[in-house]
């Protein structure tokens, strides 16, 4: 019980982890990476947007600096900056901008008629942390108000020929430009939403349409199935057209194959219908003739075995793989040095190693095999088997040292074979085989005269 | 010589069986593939016959273990497949002849007789010892030409202690090889059926075939035509 339940969330987990539609599989996908990649161009654009809000106030800040420094004076009672000059919202009380003077260890020099209203503390004014003489400090901080804050060391010579140090410190107000961040944060995130939205819409729609060709060509193999078309139409877009003329040609294939059991079965059955009947006959006597019923059987068990072979012989023929003729043929010689161990015939085979063969490796073997049969029937002693590669072709020829065939039987053997009810009982079917393999591969047969004595049976079959 | 049949078609096998045993094997049947190999464990064979299409265990599986355990008898492959892809397998996985079905009895008895002389060292089916001459084809036994009249198990007697020339075969093992499993070890056949032989085969007593080793068995001392 708790097993079935395990299996079953295990299945449901497996469902999820990949769901069983290539669309959903995309949509699923990009459901993952579209917000990560929109998070993360968010994430950037609002970084730089707030740094370069930061730097516009660095440099507004660095002008109102130098500013009030060209303003300042020196008298006996101490600093004084000129009031014609700077910016008007240093003189307006709490306008957002202040500037304050004081000493480094400090003591409170100037301070701008704006930041009257402004408790100027140490931390306000980093008093317990002045800036070194000479170099800039900028940061921003939230006191009561978000602020921004510049200070600057400067040595200013008295008039009495003293070097004073002076701490400037300019405060600004950010409120402004924090709401402004804010609001471009919203802008921003509500834009890239709606992007992830419709990107999303578009990508299903997009999906929708790009795999319509494929469920249209599971609705056409639906229509296969049920046999409402032959064939595949050729309406495919490109990557599928593949697909289908490969599946058109395999329906094609099954269907030769199909047409041919049936042939095959009909020759049978037709072929089998005779000797039954010669058999039947027999049958009816009272004492058969063994002879009549050896003939009769040895006829039907032909009949079948070489009905068989012409049914089982391999058809597609581009789907066939390299063979190695060698190891084949060696196979084979040591069958028939067991078979024809007292007769004991000597084979020289002369087979590179990499000769290669395009075959069925069952019908090449049984090409050889009825071949290197006779071969081994017919000679005295010896036996040669050589093959050779060219470019279009692939020469097999087995010689023997036998009587040899004559000249006037040779076409008559070539011809043999098209149909099995056509022999004499008696007669082996090993050749007529030979012939339909050899036909079906588009091989060719040719008989001559070797140069040991015997036959020579050559092949010429198609290296591609 | 005592003889493995495996086929798993019973009709077959039957009469396969009975052909045999009237051609003067001891014949052994099973039916599938592991009785055949739990056969071949237990008792020792001069002789099989296995189809290749077998039950349980296939007959190319049990042709390869029978090599596995380095019996050397020979091995006659049945097959309902015609094909040469069929017969090079069987042959490859440690066969040695092979019958296609469907056949005639006296083919299958001309593969073992050659299957049997050839495990015997013998190339020809005409075994000449000398003067003794055993036609296996024909199963003629003659001496200074003259044909010499046998019984089917003194034949077969003659016949294995021939083709194990040389060697000491004991009573046990004449009596395994030649009957069936159900015979009675212990009558003393054996012996009156050599005294049989050797009164036949040498009447003058001057070919001296078959020799007596205490207290081990019997052994065929001539010297074939084909050793020499």
């Amino acid at each position: 019980m708790f097993n079935r339940w395990l299996l079953r969330i295990q299945r449901n987990l497996q469902q999820i982890s990949a769901p069983n539609s290539i669309a959903r599989r995309l949509l699923m996908a990009s459901l993952v990476i579209l917000p990560l990649y929109l998070a993360a161009t968010g994430w950037f654009f609002a970084r730089s947007f707030e740094a370069s809000q930061l730097s516009s106030a660095h440099d507004r800040l660095r002008v109102q600096f130098y500013a009030l420094l060209g303003a300042v004076e020196f008298d006996a009672e101490g600093i004084k900056v000129g009031t014609h000059i700077g910016d008007p919202r240093l003189r307006q009380l709490n306008s957002g901008l202040y500037a304050v003077v004081q000493h480094p260890q400090g003591e409170l020099l100037w301070q701008s008629p704006s930041s009257v209203g402004l408790d100027l503390n140490q931390q306000l004014l980093a008093t317990d942390n002045p800036p070194h003489t000479g170099v800039e400090r900028f940061d921003t901080f939230v006191d009561t108000i978000p602020l921004a804050r510049f200070q600057y060391q400067t040595v200013w010579e008295t008039d009495d020929g003293e070097d004073m140090p002076l701490v400037f410190t300019i405060l600004e107000d950010q409120t402004a430009q924090r709401s402004e961040l804010r609001a471009f944060l919203r802008e921003l995130w509500f834009g890239l939403g709606s992007a992830a939205l419709l990107l999303t819409l578009a990508q299903a729609i997009i999906l929708r349409w790009g795999l319509q060709p494929l469920r249209q060509l599971a609705h056409d193999l639906t229509d296969l199935e049920q046999g409402h078309r032959a064939a595949l139409p050729e309406h495919y877009p490109e990557e599928l057209q593949i697909l289908a003329a490969n599946l058109n040609q395999l329906l094609q294939r099954e269907q030769q194959q199909r047409e041919r059991y049936r042939n095959t079965l009909g020759d049978l059955a037709h072929s089998l219908k005779t000797p039954l009947a010669v058999l039947r006959q027999a049958a009816s006597n009272t004492t058969p003739d063994r002879t009549l019923l050896d003939e009769q059987i040895q006829r039907m068990d032909q009949l079948i075995s070489y009905q068989l072979q012409r049914a089982v012989l391999s058809s597609p023929h581009n789907l066939q793989q390299r063979l190695l003729l060698k190891p084949l043929v060696d196979k084979l010689v040591s069958t028939f040095a067991k078979v024809y161990f007292e007769k004991n015939p000597g084979f020289t085979v002369a087979i590179a190693e990499d000769c290669e063969c395009r075959g069925d490796e069952a019908d090449l073997l049984e090409l050889l095999g009825n071949l290197l049969d006779n071969a081994c029937k017919a000679c005295k002693r010896s036996i040669s088997i050589v093959a050779n590669n060219s470019e279009r072709w692939l020469l097999i020829a087995i010689e023997d040292d036998g009587p040899g065939i004559a000249e006037d039987r040779r076409a008559a053997i070539l011809q043999r074979g098209q149909r099995a009810d056509s022999y004499a009982p008696g007669q082996g079917i090993g050749l007529a085989v030979a012939v339909d393999i050899l036909d079906s591969y588009g091989a060719e047969l040719d008989i001559g005269q070797s140069a040991l004595g015997g036959a020579r049976f050559s092949i010429r079959w198609p290296a591609r | 010589m005592r003889l493995l049949l495996v086929e798993d078609e019973a009709p077959l096998r039957t009469q396969l069986a009975q052909q045999l045993e009237q051609h003067g094997y001891a014949v052994d049947c099973a039916g599938d593939g592991r009785e055949a190999l739990y056969q071949v464990r237990e008792f020792d064979y001069d002789l099989a016959v296995i189809d290749l299409g077998l039950p349980v265990i296939d007959g190319l599986s049990v042709i390869r273990s029978i090599r596995e355990q380095q019996k050397r008898f020979p091995i006659l492959v049945l097959t309902a497949r015609g094909r040469w892809q069929d017969k090079v397998e069987g042959l490859e996985a440690g066969g040695d002849d092979y019958v296609a079905k469907p056949f005639h009895i006296e083919e299958v008895l001309a593969r073992l007789n050659a299957l049997l002389r050839r495990s015997g060292g013998f190339a020809s089916p005409l075994l000449e010892f000398g003067r003794l001459a055993i036609d296996t084809a024909k199963q003629e036994v003659r001496v200074d030409t003259k044909a010499i009249e046998f019984t089917a198990f003194e034949y077969k007697a003659l016949l294995y202690l021939v083709h194990h020339h040389g060697q000491v075969v004991s009573k046990t093992e004449l009596t395994e090889h030649l009957y069936d499993q159900d015979f009675d070890r212990d009558s003393n056949v054996i012996e009156v059926f050599i005294g049989r032989l050797r009164k036949k085969l040498d009447p003058d007593q001057t070919l001296k075939p078959i020799s007596t080793i205490r207290g081990r068995g019997y052994r065929f001392e001539l010297a074939s035509a084909a050793d020499v």
